[in-house]
């Protein structure tokens, strides 16, 4: 018998059959509660394209320019690491070379600016090719050390390299994104929009259905016919093109790359972002990076405390809800809806 | 050359002072704790604050840091890691938030500027020709006894056997009537005295500051990766290691360079033999 | 033609040889039972087959083209599916997912035709779990997992499929059906291996049953006259755990 025929002629049933519809209920609820996500989604990006007019000052706009920058990279991070089991301790390590080879272009070499930004993109996706990949084989913990270490050495060499990225001081001079403050912010809610739509509907195809498998059994994938490495490189690549292009544009917003973007800290802060919004979400993720952002600003008169609040507060809240909190809430409501 | 083989002694036994709580917590618990280099800093800020502005002595501002690191030991697996333990993502964003929650307390009462621990002795001896501070020489016997002492606790006591029990399959350890949870927090509290211990000794020759917490944390890593995660032998023998090379790469291409070193010890390892040297395999 | 052709397979763990110089052809259409003690080899047979573990020795030739030593999901591709002693859901996605994460697979792509979403609601009509179908998998009870189990390996179209123990575990209420599902896809013509302890249903649903103990075969033929053979009663009475 022709294994093409075996299973259709076991089930004796030809297209349109009854089990086919038989769920069609629960696809119309799943498809309103999708509109209606799609649509508030559309409401928020109108809202926040009309910031300009309502911003009192220029420091303002670049708070929420700082804002959708730092969504873009919580969602790349998020493609990833919410979705592979691969949680990537070392983002850091692809947002600062992008933002390096950009600030390295531009001030040194003085590329035009939308090329150096592909190069950014381009330059991160290398790293993560000749880092990233062979660390993949890895998982859990391992996988978090591995990237760690990776951020860790970039982060040396700037400063062991210093006659040509600046050393502490890093680079400075670098061409800004747009002389107008409004022009820099709607070209990087646009760049947000972009990723955050991208990378939602990629997650949320086939191929992000397999990532969410992957994560759950990466021997059931394999026994299923699927070649997990082939995702999990295309998960990588896309994560590290995102941070390197989202790297780029940092480099021309902030004006100035030094090696705090290669740090710790600026991992962790992308990780508890997107761990805030949600994991696994990609739309948690952004939310969480932009409002941690906004937050984070409107604390700034803590001065020194600043941190110490963000922190004290956020570690009971880890261990209450370790997997997340914006986006877990509202799954549990919509669990109580039913 | 000779200096160069003295100070490597001395920090492999301190390096494996620290190293190995860091193993004994992963071998119990598969915990990664990112806060595992705080303990060292709260050991030296502990003993800085009695000793230099209580002017308590300096054996007994040590013993007390070390016994306060060891209860923030305890506080952290009790309250943070024990109610998270199976999701490894978030001990590791717990642990690590932690580390800077303590690194913003620290500063705000402290700042950013360093401060100076008085050394225990300013003597000086002469080992293999070289003039050997006695801070060293202490730091070297006191290291090496600690060691001694937790490894006569792991392998000749019951609650070693318990550990090494709940190391390797905690599940059966549990149903064979042993307190995992319990092994655990006294594992933490070791693992953080022992830490906090390695750092009031060598404070004296160091930079303190808020964030040293970052650099004996890589060097745990690299130590406990190299020799393989839950393995003691290996961990003493890859403190060796590193503390060797670093010295001698510190020595002939600068500190800038021999920082590098723990890194692309933890980056290679993991790449070309995930298990370390003697370590369990790691599940692939 | 022979459809599955092993040529003296052998594995071996350090001081252990877990499968020994094991040797079997399946014809299509077949349903070859494959019992023995605990320890004996027959889901390390498995692994090797599946690519899960390579060969130190030996040959495995599916259609006339060896297959011994590739990755898993090339064998998959091949055309022989398998099903796990312990089953291996995916938490937190829905039964469909379950069943539509191998719908995306090479070779069920090219064997199937339409949506991966009807594909794969075919794949669970067959095993009788369309119902079910929104479902999260951990909701599921032990034998229906092991239907989902079985409508992932069917969603790849496979042409030998390999089912690890799919009774153990379960109620005589939960096995009935399953065995049930078993025969029907049987009649239908599928070529199976099937490991299994519950000797009586086994035995009731084999074209050929091979015995194994120690990673060797013992015993190889009709069920009743390898359940009659001296050395197989001995392998499992006779002390081997």
């Amino acid at each position: 018998m022709k294994p093409a025929e075996t299973a259709t002629a076991i089930a004796g049933v030809s297209a349109g059959a009854p089990h086919r519809t038989a769920s069609a209920g629960a696809d119309r609820q799943n498809a309103g509660q999708r509109a209606a996500g799609w649509a508030a989604g559309a409401v928020i990006l109108v809202g926040l394209s009309v910031v300009p007019a309502f911003a009192r000052n220029g420091y303002t706009l670049s708070v929420f320019t700082q804002a959708a920058l730092y969504a873009a990279m919580a969602a790349g991070w998020d493609v990833l690491s919410g979705y592979t089991g691969r949680e990537n301790f070392g983002y850091a390590l692809f947002v600062g070379t992008g933002a390096y080879t950009a600030a390295l272009l531009d001030a040194r070499l003085h590329l035009p600016l939308p090329a150096g930004i592909a190069a950014a993109g381009g330059a991160s996706v290398l790293a993560a090719a000749l880092a990233g990949v062979p660390a993949l084989r890895l998982r859990g913990p391992y996988f978090a050390l591995a990237t760690l270490a990776a951020a860790g050495i970039m982060e040396r060499f700037t400063l062991i390299l210093w006659p040509v990225t600046g050393g502490e001081d890093g680079i400075y001079e670098i061409t800004p994104l747009s002389l107008s403050g409004t022009v820099t912010y709607e070209a990087t809610l646009v760049f947000m929009a972009v990723v955050v739509l991208g990378l939602y509907t990629a997650t949320r195809s086939p191929w992000g259905m397999v990532l969410r498998a992957i994560r759950a059994s990466e021997t059931a994938c394999e026994a299923s016919g699927l070649n997990t490495t082939t995702y999990k490189i295309g998960a990588l690549l896309l994560s590290a093109l995102t941070a390197g292009v989202a790297g780029g544009l940092y480099a021309h917003v902030q004006e100035h790359v030094g090696p705090a973007v290669y740090s710790v800290e600026f991992s962790v802060t992308v990780i508890i972002m997107a761990f805030v919004g949600g994991v696994g979400t990609i739309w948690g993720a952004a939310a969480g990076g932009f409002l941690l952002t906004l937050l984070g600003e409107s604390l700034r008169s803590l001065g020194p405390y600043r941190l110490l609040l963000y922190s004290a507060i956020l570690l009971p809240v880890i261990i209450a809800s370790p997997r997340g909190i914006v986006a877990p809430v509202l799954d549990w409501l919509k669990e109580r809806q039913r | 050359m000779a200096d160069v083989l003295v100070l490597g002694a001395v920090n492999s036994a301190v390096y494996a002072m620290l190293a190995l709580g860091f193993t004994l917590i992963f071998g119990v618990g598969r915990v990664v704790n990112l806060a595992h280099g705080t303990f060292y800093a709260i050991g030296v800020y502990v003993a800085y604050t009695l000793v230099a502005v209580t002017r308590l002595p300096l054996l007994a501002g040590a013993a007390a840091a070390v016994l306060a690191a060891a209860a923030v030991g305890i506080g952290l697996e009790r309250l943070l890691i024990q109610p998270v333990r199976r999701w490894t993502f978030a001990v590791l964003i717990a642990t690590v938030v932690f580390a800077l929650l303590t690194q913003e307390i620290i500063y705000a009462f402290y700042g950013y500027t360093s401060r100076n621990i008085p050394s225990f002795t300013t003597q000086t001896l002469s080992i293999l020709g070289v003039t050997v501070a006695g801070q060293r020489a202490i730091t070297f016997a006191v290291a090496v006894l600690a060691i001694a002492v937790v490894w006569i606790l792991i392998y000749r006591t019951r609650f070693g056997s318990a550990v090494l029990a709940v190391a390797q399959d905690r599940e059966a350890a549990v149903y064979l009537g042993i307190d995992a949870d319990g092994v655990s927090r006294t594992v933490m509290a070791l693992s953080a005295g022992l830490a906090a211990a390695a750092g009031v000794l060598v404070a004296p020759v160091l930079v303190v500051s808020p964030q040293m917490w970052t650099l004996p944390l890589v060097k745990s890593f690299a130590i406990v990766i190299l020799g393989g995660l839950g393995s003691i032998p290996g961990s003493l023998a890859a403190s060796v290691l590193l503390a060797y090379t670093e010295t001698a790469v510190s020595r002939f291409a600068g500190s800038a360079f021999s920082d590098l070193v723990p890194l692309v010890v933890i980056l290679f390892t993991l790449l070309l033999r995930p298990s370390g040297l003697l370590g369990q395999t790691v599940e692939p | 033609m022979t459809l599955l052709r092993v040529e003296g397979l052998t594995k071996r763990f350090g001081g252990l040889t877990a499968v020994d110089a094991v040797s079997l052809a399946v014809q299509p259409g077949e349903l070859v039972g494959i019992i023995g003690p605990n320890g004996a080899g027959k889901t390390t047979v498995f692994h090797l087959l599946t690519g899960f573990l390579r060969p130190d020795h030996g040959r495995v030739v599916l259609k006339g083209a060896s297959i011994g030593g590739l990755r898993p999901h090339v064998v998959v591709d091949r055309g022989i599916a398998r099903t796990f002693q312990v089953a291996r859901p995916f938490p937190d996605m829905t039964v469909l997912e379950n069943v539509a994460t191998a719908c995306v697979s090479p070779r069920a792509r090219r064997m199937g035709s339409g949506h991966i979403r009807d594909r794969a609601l075919d794949a669970l009509a067959a095993v009788g779990l369309a119902e079910k179908a929104a479902q999260l998998v951990q909701t599921l009870p032990f034998g229906d997992l092991r239907r989902v189990e079985i409508a992932r390996a069917l969603a790849t179209r496979p042409e030998v499929l390999l089912l690890d123990e799919p009774f153990s575990g379960l109620g005589a209420a939960e096995i009935a059906p399953l065995v049930a599902l078993v025969r029907a896809l049987a009649q239908r013509g599928m070529t199976m291996l099937v490991v299994e302890h519950k000797l009586h249903e086994l035995m009731r649903l084999s074209t050929r049953v091979i015995a194994m103990h120690f990673g060797r075969i013992i015993a190889e033929g009709a069920p009743e006259a390898v359940a009659r053979t001296p050395s197989v009663i001995e392998a499992y009475l006779g002390g081997a755990a």
